[in-house]
């Protein structure tokens, strides 16, 4: 063995190289598999916090009181129950129409119905949503 | 005195020693058969000065000078050098059984000149002494038949310095300093790569970011959960968003000519009638409905038309 210690040194240190650069290589490849996922579930998290945020807001019960004001009470019949709402209105001139279609439509609610009907020259709406 | 050397046989080597038969570590003295030796007064102050200049002193005195390696060392006010080659000496101790894993170190006889104060037999016809502060090897009959050839030599002959023997022969791929070099490049080289995958284990900032995310919203910690909200609120998203597009459509191709007399939204389909003046107004409207991907159906007998989609 003394006779080749030489070659054992140099074959013992090769070998250690060869199993630090194999560590480094795991160690990177990990990295990047991790850095992957981790980006991948930052993406989705960000994307989840951002949908729960607008279509689940606390705000928007709030937004449907004041969305209540937009037409004359009379024209209206309003009903509001546990985050569902059921409006209907009457005698509506095309303004006021738009007006109505426009603001419920920026409402993150999610419309199950939606009808217009035309009579002579005024229009009759009925909106239902939940949120 | 040498701790390390401590309890290694010392083996004096000449020319004419019998074979031998060792299995353990020993030390070795060289006979002055094995190195040329010159004392000179250099101009120089450290050992590595004079074994610098070592070689031209030895220029002529010895042939092939570049095969032979230089050891030296101060006597009084001279400088002692000595040229040995270390593959012919290696080569005489393996014809003589010595094998090199139980070689451990070289001396050279002048070392212990002081220890020589008798001439030492070595062979039958050859006697080695110290001669005018040097040690010669000479025919036994030259010396006087009353000298005193009795000198016993041991292990107290040891002297502190040694050189150390050269690995490379027939056998061996590298020398030491190859050795040395590579190891040393290879250890290098190991060292940096586990730096390097150390620093990449640490090295992860959007790890912290997301469990800071998590932190704050620990209903989403688990990937189970995520997945699912994630699915609900992405069809709610684009549900609502295809009905609120489509409503957008609808305004959009009202235009001159045209009347909006219906529109029915649900979650299955939007559908919505529209009456126009003339049949070029409906035809272009036709146009532009389909465009936008509609289905359009004309009312018969009239230019009004009814547009839908599936939701």
């Amino acid at each position: 063995m003394k006779q080749y210690q030489n070659e054992l040194i140099i074959l013992a240190s090769f070998i250690f190289m060869l199993l630090s650069y194999t560590y480094k290589s795991n160690q990177v490849s990990t990295q990047l598999v991790e850095a992957n996922n981790i980006k991948h579930s930052m993406i989705e998290l960000q994307e989840v916090i951002a949908l729960k945020k607008l279509w689940s807001d606390k705000k928007t019960s709030l937004k449907i009181k004041k969305f209540k004001n937009t037409i004359s009470t009379q024209k209206t019949k309003w009903s509001n129950k546990r985050k569902k709402l059921t409006a209907v209105y009457n005698g509506l001139t095309p303004n006021e129409l738009n007006r109505v279609t426009t603001k419920i439509l920026n409402i993150p609610v999610q419309i199950t119905k939606l009808q217009i009907d035309k009579t002579n020259k005024l229009y009759k709406m009925e909106i239902k949503c939940k949120w | 005195m040498n701790f390390f050397n401590q309890g290694k046989e010392l083996i004096l080597v000449h020319k004419d020693m019998a074979d031998v038969n060792i299995d353990k570590s020993v030390n070795i003295m060289l006979s002055p058969q094995f190195y040329t030796l010159k004392r000179e007064a250099l101009p120089v102050k450290y050992a590595h000065q004079a074994k610098k200049i070592a070689p031209s002193i030895f220029d002529g005195l010895v042939e092939n000078a570049g095969e032979y390696e230089y050891f030296v060392f101060k006597e009084d006010d001279e400088w002692v050098l000595i040229a040995y080659n270390s593959y012919e000496i290696l080569d005489f101790l393996y014809s003589k059984g010595f094998k090199r894993e139980n070689i451990s170190k070289l001396y050279f006889a002048q070392q212990s000149i002081d220890m020589f104060d008798k001439p030492l037999s070595i062979g039958e016809n050859s006697a080695l002494i110290s001669m005018d502060n040097t040690m010669v090897v000479i025919p036994k009959i030259v010396l006087g038949e009353d000298e005193n050839l009795s000198l016993n030599f041991t292990d107290l002959f040891t002297p502190k310095q040694s050189i150390t023997i050269k690995t490379t022969s027939s056998s061996n791929l590298f020398s030491t300093t190859d050795t040395i070099i590579l190891s040393s490049i290879f250890t290098i080289f190991a060292i940096l790569f586990i730096i390097e995958g150390i620093g990449y284990s640490g090295n992860n900032s959007n790890r912290d970011k997301f469990d800071e995310l998590l932190i704050s919203n620990p209903s989403l910690q688990s990937s189970y959960s995520r997945k699912s909200i994630i699915s609900k609120y992405k069809t709610l998203d684009k549900k609502e968003r295809d009905k609120r597009d489509n409503i957008k459509a609808i305004s959009s191709i009202i235009f001159k000519g045209v009347k909006l007399t219906n529109l029915k939204l649900d979650s299955k389909k939007i559908e919505a009638s529209f009456v126009c003046i003339n049949k070029s107004v409906s035809d272009k409207l036709k146009t532009i409905a389909t465009k936008k991907h509609f289905i359009v159906m004309n009312i018969t007998g009239t230019n009004d038309l009814v547009i839908r989609k599936k939701l």
